[in-house]
C-alpha cells in the first residue's frame, strides 16, 4: 500500500523523511475544496526540486467553456512534468485526454459519486486508471469495489471531510448582508447535532469542511488485507506536528502490521485516536434514503 | 422550426395528467426505485404504464428518473427494473451514472437517455464525451449563465435542457453531502433532507443559506433564440395548484412568443401569477449575472403560506349554473375569484351565491376538503381539472 499526502507546505522534506513519495497538489484556479493551491510554475519548481517523487495534480473544479483553452495549455505543460495522475471532477478532462492524446493517467474524483464497482470499471474501460472512492460509503463497500473492479482505488483515510461545494459566494454575501466586515471564512454550527462546519471561500466559490477529523486507522488492517493500493491523507487544517506524528505511526504500521498482535494493533489504533480523534465517518455507518 | 419543449414534474398520476392537460409537452416522473425523490409518492409500474398511455394519446412524452448515484447493492436488480419500465412505455430515462447510460444504450437503443443535472454539466467538452456515449440530451447545471448556455449549444449536437422554474440547490447538484452528514440521509440516493434550508448558528447571528426559487419567465424568448430544446420546471412534490399555475403560465408565455404576441404588459401579468403561487421569492440566479446576496435568505427564511387556491372544480351544472368544487381555502360571498381551465380559459367573477354540500345557501366556505357549489353563469367550456383561485377578498386589494 502506498500513502498519498496532500501537504500544506511546499517544502516536502518533512514528508519525504517519513517515507512519503506520493503527493497531491491542487492546481491554482482549476481546483477547489482546498486550503492551499499551487500555480503551474510552483508545480514545475517542485518537480525540479524533487525529481523522484510521484506527483498527482488535482483539477477538480466544474470547468466553464471559457476556461477550456487555458486548461488545454496547462494540460500540455503538465504532460511534460511526469505527473502520475490528474484528479478530475469534470468529465471534460476525460474528453480532453482522448482528444489531445495525453499520456498522463486520470484519477476519477467525482467526490460523492464514486460509489460502485461497475461505474469504476466503466471509467477504467475508458482509460481512467485510478478512482478516489467516496468517503461517504462503508469500508465493506470500498473492499467490494477493490475486489470487483480493475481500477486502482484510493481511500481518503485521514482528513477534515469536505462535505459540499457551492459556486455561490456564501461567505462574503453573508457578511455583506449582515453589514459585518468581510472575511474569507465562516464557522457555522448546526444546533441539533452540534456539528460544526468551516466555510472557506475563494474565487471559485465556497467549500464546506466538517470540523471533525476523519480517522481511518481502525480500518487500515482490512484495507491492507484486501490489497487496497493507496490511502490519501489530507493535511488541510491539521496541525503540522500532529500530521507528521501521524505519518510516523502509519509508516510504522505499514512496516510491522503483519507481525503485530491483536493487543499491539489496538494500542496502535489508540495512539492514532489520541492524535486524531475517533471519527470513523461512514466506514461503519450506512446512510439511509427512505424515511417512510 | 420545432417548438421548444415544456417539461414538468409529476409526483403521481394526478399530477401527470394535470401537467399535460395544462400544457406540458412532457413530464418527468420517479418510479418506486432509483430516483432522487425517494420520499415522494412516486409511480408503480402499473401507474407508469397508465401515465404513458395517457401521455401518448395526447402525443406527449414521459421521462423516468433513474438518477441516483448507485452503490454496489443498488446495481443488483437495476437491469430487471429497466426492462420493466421500458415495457411500461416510457420515452426516456434521466440518468446520472454513466455505467447505467451505457447499459441502457447497449440494450435499449431506441430509448432516449438524458444526462441528469446531478452531473452538473457546465461545458461543451463534457457534453462531447457524453454525446460519444450515446446520450441524447443533457440537463445543464443550474449555475450557468445564458451566455454559457449559448456557448455550449453552438458547440454540441445533442439536445440541451435548462431549468426555468422552481427550487434551487445552494450547492452544485451532486456535489453536496450535507444531508448525509447532518441527518444520515443520502442526498445522492434520493434522501436529501434539504439541509441547506436549515438554520445554523455563527458567532454573530443565525446563518441560513436557503436560495430563493428560480424564475426564468423573462428569459424564455432568449432561450428559444439560442436553441435550448427543453425547458424544465422543478418540483415533483409540489401541489396540483402550483403545477397547474406554473405550467399553464409558461405554456402561455411560450405560445405568445411563437405567435409573436409577447409584450411587456402580458409578461408582467404572467409574472404576477407566478409570484402569487410561490411560497418563496424568486430570482433569475445565474442566468444574467453571478448569483449574489439577493438570491438567498441569509439570516432567516421568508416563506409564506399561499392561500389563493380556493378549490378544484369537480363539475359544472350548466342547467342550474352551479360549479361544484372541492374546497382548499376559505372564501366567501363577495370574493373576487378566477376560474382557470387546462386549455387556458380564464373566467373572472365575483362569488354572488354560495351553497354547501346539501345545496343550502351559505355566506362563507370555511371548511377545506368539503364540497361547495358556486353560482356561475357562463358559456365557456369548463373542463376536468379546472381550478379556482382568489383574486381579491371582500374589501381588500388584489391582483
Amino acid at each position: 500500500m502506498d500513502v498519498i499526502v496532500k501537504p500544506i507546505h511546499g517544502l516536502l522534506e518533512d514528508y519525504i523523511s517519513h517515507n512519503i513519495n506520493n503527493f497531491l497538489l491542487p492546481l491554482k484556479n482549476f481546483s477547489v475544496e482546498s486550503i492551499n493551491y499551487y500555480s503551474l510554475d510552483e508545480i514545475k519548481e517542485i518537480r525540479k526540486k524533487y525529481p523522484d517523487i510521484h506527483l498527482f495534480i488535482s483539477i477538480n473544479k466544474n470547468i466553464l467553456n471559457d476556461e477550456i483553452g487555458e486548461l488545454q495549455g496547462i494540460l500540455k505543460e503538465l504532460e511534460t512534468l511526469n505527473i502520475k495522475g490528474l484528479f478530475y471532477y469534470d468529465i471534460a478532462l476525460l474528453n480532453l485526454k482522448k482528444k489531445m492524446g495525453l499520456k498522463t493517467d486520470l484519477v476519477w474524483n467525482q467526490t460523492y459519486m464514486v460509489t460502485n464497482y461497475k461505474t469504476c470499471n466503466y471509467y477504467y474501460n475508458r482509460g481512467v486508471r485510478y478512482a478516489l472512492l467516496s468517503k461517504e460509503i462503508t469500508k465493506d463497500e470500498m473492499i467490494e469495489i477493490k475486489k470487483n473492479s480493475k481500477i486502482t482505488p484510493i481511500v481518503e483515510f485521514i482528513s477534515y471531510p469536505v462535505v459540499a461545494y457551492s459556486k455561490r459566494k456564501l461567505v462574503s454575501h453573508y457578511y455583506q448582508d449582515c453589514l459585518i466586515q468581510e472575511k474569507d471564512n465562516l464557522d457555522i454550527r448546526e444546533p441539533k447535532t452540534k456539528q460544526e462546519y468551516y466555510l472557506i471561500e475563494d474565487n471559485n466559490g465556497v467549500s464546506f469542511v466538517m470540523k471533525k477529523l476523519m480517522n481511518g486507522s481502525r480500518i487500515l488492517r482490512e484495507l491492507l488485507h484486501c490489497n487496497m493500493d493507496y490511502i490519501l491523507l489530507k493535511e488541510d487544517l491539521i496541525d503540522h506536528d500532529i500530521f507528521i506524528k501521524c505519518l510516523e505511526n502509519i509508516d510504522f504500521y505499514l512496516n510491522n502490521y503483519h507481525k503485530m498482535t491483536k493487543v499491539e494493533d489496538e494500542n496502535w489504533i489508540r495512539r492514532q485516536n489520541a492524535l486524531l480523534g475517533r471519527n470513523t465517518n461512514f466506514f461503519y455507518r450506512k446512510t439511509i434514503y427512505k424515511v417512510k | 422550426m420545432k417548438k421548444i419543449e415544456l417539461l414538468a414534474p409529476a409526483g403521481d398520476l394526478e399530477r401527470l395528467k394535470i401537467n399535460l392537460l395544462y400544457g406540458a409537452d412532457a413530464v418527468y416522473i420517479g418510479g418506486y426505485k432509483y430516483g432522487l425523490r425517494a420520499n415522494a409518492t412516486n409511480f408503480s409500474l402499473e401507474e407508469i404504464k397508465s401515465g404513458c398511455e395517457f401521455a401518448h394519446k395526447l402525443q406527449k412524452k414521459v421521462y423516468l428518473t433513474l438518477n441516483i448515484v448507485f452503490h454496489n447493492e443498488d446495481m443488483m436488480d437495476v437491469e430487471s427494473y429497466i426492462k420493466e419500465v421500458v415495457e411500461s412505455g416510457i420515452d426516456a430515462f434521466i440518468v446520472s451514472d454513466p455505467f447505467i447510460i451505457s447499459y441502457i444504450k447497449d440494450n435499449y437503443p431506441d430509448i432516449e437517455v438524458h444526462l441528469s443535472t446531478q452531473n452538473s454539466t457546465t461545458n461543451y467538452e463534457a457534453i462531447e464525451f457524453f454525446e460519444s456515449e450515446g446520450v441524447d440530451r443533457v440537463v445543464l447545471a443550474r449555475e450557468l449563465s445564458l451566455l454559457d448556455i449559448e456557448g455550449i449549444i453552438k458547440k454540441v449536437n445533442l439536445d440541451i435542457e435548462v431549468f426555468i422554474h422552481g427550487a434551487m440547490c445552494t450547492c452544485f447538484s451532486g456535489r453536496c453531502a450535507l444531508s448525509n452528514y447532518i441527518t444520515n440521509r443520502d442526498a445522492n440516493r434520493g434522501g436529501c433532507s434539504q439541509v441547506c434550508r436549515f438554520s445554523f448558528l455563527t458567532k454573530d447571528k443565525n446563518f441560513t443559506m436557503a436560495t430563493k426559487d428560480l424564475n426564468a419567465s423573462r428569459y424564455i424568448e432568449k432561450m428559444i433564440q439560442i436553441g435550448v430544446r427543453s425547458l424544465k420546471v422543478e418540483g415533483r412534490m409540489r401541489s396540483i395548484y402550483y403545477l397547474a399555475t406554473v405550467v399553464g403560465t409558461y405554456r402561455k408565455i411560450i405560445d405568445a412568443i411563437y405567435e409573436g404576441k409577447l409584450n411587456e404588459e402580458f409578461l408582467k401579468k404572467q409574472e404576477i401569477i407566478l409570484s402569487r403561487v410561490a411560497n418563496r421569492e424568486t430570482s433569475s440566479h445565474y442566468l444574467d449575472k453571478e448569483a449574489d446576496y439577493t438570491d438567498q435568505y441569509y439570516t432567516g427564511r421568508s416563506e409564506v403560506s399561499n392561500q389563493d387556491y380556493l378549490g378544484q372544480v369537480i363539475s359544472y351544472d350548466k342547467k342550474n349554473k352551479l360549479v361544484k368544487i372541492y374546497e382548499r381555502n376559505y372564501f366567501e360571498v363577495g370574493s373576487q375569484v378566477e376560474l382557470f381551465t387546462p386549455s387556458g380559459n380564464i373566467i373572472p367573477f365575483t362569488v354572488e351565491k354560495l351553497f354547501d354540500e346539501n345545496q343550502e345557501e351559505i355566506k362563507v366556505a370555511r371548511h377545506p376538503d368539503n364540497i361547495y357549489y358556486i353560482y356561475l353563469d357562463t358559456d365557456i367550456l369548463i373542463e376536468e381539472y379546472a381550478m379556482i383561485r382568489l383574486i381579491r377578498k371582500m374589501g381588500s386589494k388584489g391582483l
